[in-house]
């Protein structure tokens, strides 16, 4: 099948189909300069000796991945023994991420339930408050959170002023903190996916279960939630994801103790401490992360579809 | 070529997809449509039809063939190039234009001074009974205004042929008769070729100077309305164009015009051949006869003969209709007018003869 | 999934659980509460916020009566030219970025909704989308690293072009999802009727579209509007945005000014998206 031939049998001669490639031109352009080769660049740098005032020599070394996963002693003349710094630090973005999608589906399936059971005079409304937050700036959610929970925080000085409390909660530079704000800041995330699927559902279905004497939570458990299965994990995908690699929840209310690898990376592009070469590597492992969970969604029968919609 | 053809469409084959996966869309369609005709391409949905009048409208490209449009091959030439316009099965209105900037779109991309575009929007408008709604929205009009706005946009340009796909298929029956008429009437006023795309075979017959009949990519047959009806050339056409028993027989003999043909029964009848049937001597063929042609034993020579046992009568107000198992295993369905109709000697289970005049059966090719 | 509320309707009479039933089989009990709940976590913080915005009270918990102190403070207080200079470029970059990334969205969703099948459209897909797919913070690393390498230098420009890039896909979903629900034979009617092809995008397909790509535009402006991450990384030293600036800000301790510089914030993200809202009504009623 030749190039040629694949042209003169197209389907139809769409009246704009002629200048496809002319009006592709500047998102691939603009992509491919300015996102795709940004992305090979770091994986080079991910393999480069690092420079102490910030920056790289140009010299191949394995060193930055070495130095993520591995413990050559303070002088790098040990045997090597597992790092478990980094290691740790990874495994407790993808804990807290993996518990932010929880939460957020635990409190997200019954609000999108909800607003999709509504009629459809009030159902925009509520559609809309879900939305409203999704457009709010991030850093400003994140800023609010930190001044709620406060440890003089209006939370705590109402529960003190009620008497509920003798000392004040302390809240922030915890793993709790960091909690609150990845899924305060992810939750209209799962909500509208979520939304989108239960809206489709047929509620028919639910009527002939209950015709066939099921009760109302068997239904929900057997009928309803495998029908919106792929809304869920639409949900889960793009809560979790934004969340494994957060740097606002976990530096603004989690602090020095509670790093994720968004602020280890962070960390290592500031000042003349940093490291970039590490930093690059430790974005590829996240990346790498990230694009495996990508992949095996787009095995799944609901991620095949959402590229048959959009894709071709 | 002959001076009075409008459009003439030779040998197109069209094809969607490549290689192993190709399917055929069009296949060797030769047409010839006079100046002025009424032409219609008519066949169930997928038959190539719609594809066809997007290729003389330029909206679909093809691999072989030729198109020439009064004396010139309009073969890869734009839509916007073509002096042919369409009316769109869906209207396609643009929404966010009034009713007389709609019209005047396509006089206005001609570059014809704003005069003429408002003179000739106004002519239009009235042509389709529409004055009071020039300054509307198309979406505060019915189906059957947008139908018309529709019509008199395509016309506005005066296009040498307009092509009109499926228009009527959206409106409801009442209208749709009613169109029928208007659209006959309009053509007819304004001396202009139609070339008219539907899947609905009575819509066909009555509007229609000539029907082309297309099946799978495919011509079966092109002619007048009556041509088609009384005389189809195949199997398909009979089938498609109103109500018809088909009978499968065998043919025995071929000689001086006339077969002998062979029932599944055993019976033997023998018919004249139309002249190009596709029919050979040891091949099978089928009998088409159409129900309002056959009668319930009236005992009348030089006419084929069937019997069998009533299964099934229903009645429909000015005739009535019964269903006839014969023998050998056919099964026909006669229509019987209110004076034949005797509901004791055609009741379920009554045996009965049934007579055709041998004129009125076809014998066809598969 | 726990659904805490789900036997708490057993305390009820039986009849009206039953009546409750039948009237609607869809309802489950506990889902309204959870859906309150939802709002309350999602609205709680940013109200208070803009409650405590108006407290006339220098210590920050403690309300000492109504007061506009705290915007007249960000608007000619101390901090003031540093915070205008920062919501100067802030807007001047979310409107070139938005404009610029909403072109050529516009563009690419021509292409690919109605430029048939062609080799490389998953491929195409996946790059236009690339942005969403890559973790914020990567995307920083890597535009850092980029213009480090060629030597470009870092300020007003590089976050100009870094937005760009970033904002594509963001004015694209909307733009796509629109122009899929419009019918090709608009644009064939268009051509059929003798209009050249940039006459049939300008007159006929593009106010089509129109309510898609206003959407797509406010998204993409809301979006370069609130990025911190990637701008931290690229913006050099000297150039900040709202959004840095406001960082900077709060490392040092939440101010009242801060506070209302965010409802100030707050309201504008409400009226965009409020706008957005009222433009895919009006254009979906049609």
């Amino acid at each position: 099948m030749t190039n040629l031939r694949d042209n003169r049998t197209n389907q139809h001669v769409g009246v704009f189909a002629g200048l496809r490639n002319t009006l592709l031109l500047p998102s691939w352009l603009v992509i491919s300069v300015f996102a795709l080769a940004p992305l090979a660049i770091m994986l080079v740098y991910s393999f480069l000796t690092k420079e102490f005032r910030g920056g790289v020599i140009w010299e191949f070394t394995l060193a930055a991945y070495d130095q993520f996963f591995l413990d050559r002693g303070l002088f790098g003349d040990e045997s090597p023994k597992i790092e478990w710094t980094y290691i740790n630090i990874f495994w407790r973005s993808v804990w807290q991420a993996s518990l932010a999608t929880v939460i957020c589906l635990v409190i997200g399936f019954p609000t999108a339930y909800y607003i999709a059971t509504r009629p459809a005079s009030t159902r925009n409304i509520w559609l809309f408050m879900i939305t409203v937050p999704y457009w709010v700036n991030l850093l400003i959610r994140t800023v609010s959170m930190k001044f709620l929970i406060r440890d003089n925080g209006p939370i705590n000085e109402w529960l003190l002023a009620a008497g509920m409390i003798s000392e004040p909660i302390h809240l922030i530079n915890t793993p709790i903190a960091v909690q609150l704000g990845l899924f305060y800041s992810y939750l209209p995330f799962m909500v509208l996916p979520l939304y989108a699927a239960i809206e489709r559902y047929n509620f028919s279905l639910s009527e002939a279960a209950a015709d066939l004497y099921a009760g109302k939570w068997f239904t929900l458990w057997h009928i309803i939630i495998p029908s919106v299965k792929p809304g869920i994990v639409a949900g889960c995908i793009l809560v979790f994801i934004p969340s494994l690699g957060a740097f606002l929840a976990p530096d603004l209310l989690g602090g020095a103790k509670n790093f994720m690898i968004g602020s280890l990376i962070e960390e290592q592009f500031k000042g003349t401490a940093g490291n970039w070469p590490f930093g690059a590597a430790a974005s590829m492992i996240l990346l790498s992360t990230v694009l495996l969970i990508l992949m095996w969604y787009s095995r799944t029968p609901s991620g095949t579809k959402a590229k048959r919609d959009n894709g071709s | 070529m002959n001076d009075d053809t409008a459009i003439s469409i030779r040998d197109v084959t069209k094809y969607y997809g490549s290689g192993a996966d190709a399917v055929r869309a069009l296949h060797g369609i030769d047409i010839s449509i006079r100046h002025n005709e009424f032409f219609t391409l008519l066949g169930p949905s997928g038959c190539g039809k719609t594809t066809l009048l997007r290729t003389i409208g330029g909206f679909e490209d093809f691999q072989q063939g030729e198109i020439i449009l009064y004396g010139e091959s309009i073969k890869g030439l734009p839509a916007n190039k073509r002096p042919v316009n369409t009316v769109f099965q869906h209207y396609a209105l643009f929404p966010h234009m009034t009713i007389v900037d709609n019209i005047g779109f396509g006089l206005k991309m001609l570059g014809k001074p704003e005069q003429e575009i408002r003179r000739r929007s106004h002519e239009m408008l009235e042509l389709v009974k529409l004055e009071e709604f020039a300054q509307r929205k198309p979406d505060q009009l019915s189906g059957g205004q947008q139908q018309r706005v529709a019509l008199a946009r395509a016309l506005a340009p005066a296009p040498k042929v307009l092509l009109l796909d499926e228009p009527l298929s959206a409106l409801d029956l009442k209208l749709r008769q009613a169109m029928r008429h208007e659209l006959r009437h309009i053509q007819e006023a304004l001396a202009m070729t139609f070339i008219f795309v539907t899947h609905d075979q009575q819509e066909a017959l009555t509007m229609s100077d000539r029907i082309a009949v297309m099946s799978k990519g495919e011509l079966q047959q092109i002619g007048p309305p009556e041509d088609i009806y009384n005389n189809p050339s195949n199997v398909f056409v009979a089938d498609f164009i109103g109500e018809t028993n088909l009978v499968p027989v065998t043919i025995r003999q071929i000689s001086d015009g006339q077969a002998r043909c062979v029932l599944d029964g055993g019976e033997t009848i023998t018919l004249n051949v139309a002249a190009g049937a596709e029919i050979r001597e040891g091949g099978r063929a089928s009998l088409s006869i159409r129900p309002e042609h056959m009668e319930v034993c009236p005992e009348e020579s030089g006419s084929v003969q069937f019997s069998g046992t009533v299964t099934e009568r229903v009645f429909l107000g000015n005739d009535a209709q019964i269903v006839v198992e014969t023998a050998g295993g056919a099964t026909l369905i006669a229509r019987l007018q209110l004076e034949q109709w005797n509901p004791a000697d055609t009741g379920h289970g009554k045996r009965v003869g049934i007579s055709v005049k041998s004129d009125f059966v076809k014998l066809l090719a598969h | 999934m726990v659904f805490p509320d789900s036997l708490g309707d057993k305390s009820e009479t039986g009849q009206r659980v039953v009546k409750k039933s039948l009237r609607d089989i869809r309802d489950y009990i506990g889902f309204f509460p959870m859906t309150v709940l939802c709002l309350i976590l999602l609205y709680g913080p940013l109200i208070i916020v803009m409650f405590y915005s108006f407290n006339d009270s220098q210590s920050i918990t403690i309300w000492g009566g109504f007061s506009l102190r705290w915007y007249e403070e960000v608007f000619f207080g101390v901090e003031s030219p540093k915070f205008k200079k920062a919501a100067f470029n802030s807007f001047t970059i979310a409107l070139m970025a938005a404009t610029t990334s909403t072109v050529i969205a516009t563009c690419a969703a021509v292409a690919m909704i109605r430029g048939g099948a062609f080799r490389g459209k998953g491929l195409t897909f996946g790059l236009i989308n690339l942005p969403l797919m890559v973790p914020e913070i990567v995307t920083a690393v890597a535009t850092l690293i980029f213009f480090s390498t060629i030597g470009f230098r870092a300020g007003y420009a590089t976050i100009l072009v870094a937005h760009i890039a970033f904002c594509i896909p963001f004015a694209y979903l909307p733009i796509a999802a629109r122009l899929q629900g419009i019918d090709e034979s608009y644009e064939e009617a268009a051509v059929d009727l003798y209009a050249s092809r940039s006459r049939a995008f300008f007159q006929v397909l593009m106010p089509l579209m129109l309510p898609g790509i206003i959407s797509g535009f406010l998204l993409a402006f809301v979006i370069s509007l609130d990025d911190f991450i990637i701008t931290n990384f690229v913006k050099g030293a000297g150039v900040e945005t709202l959004p840095t600036a406001i960082f900077g800000a709060v490392k040092q301790g939440i101010k009242p000014n801060i506070m209302a510089i965010s409802t100030l914030l707050l309201f504008l993200s409400i009226v965009i998206v409020t706008l957005s809202y009222l433009f895919n009504r009006s254009g979906s009623r049609s």
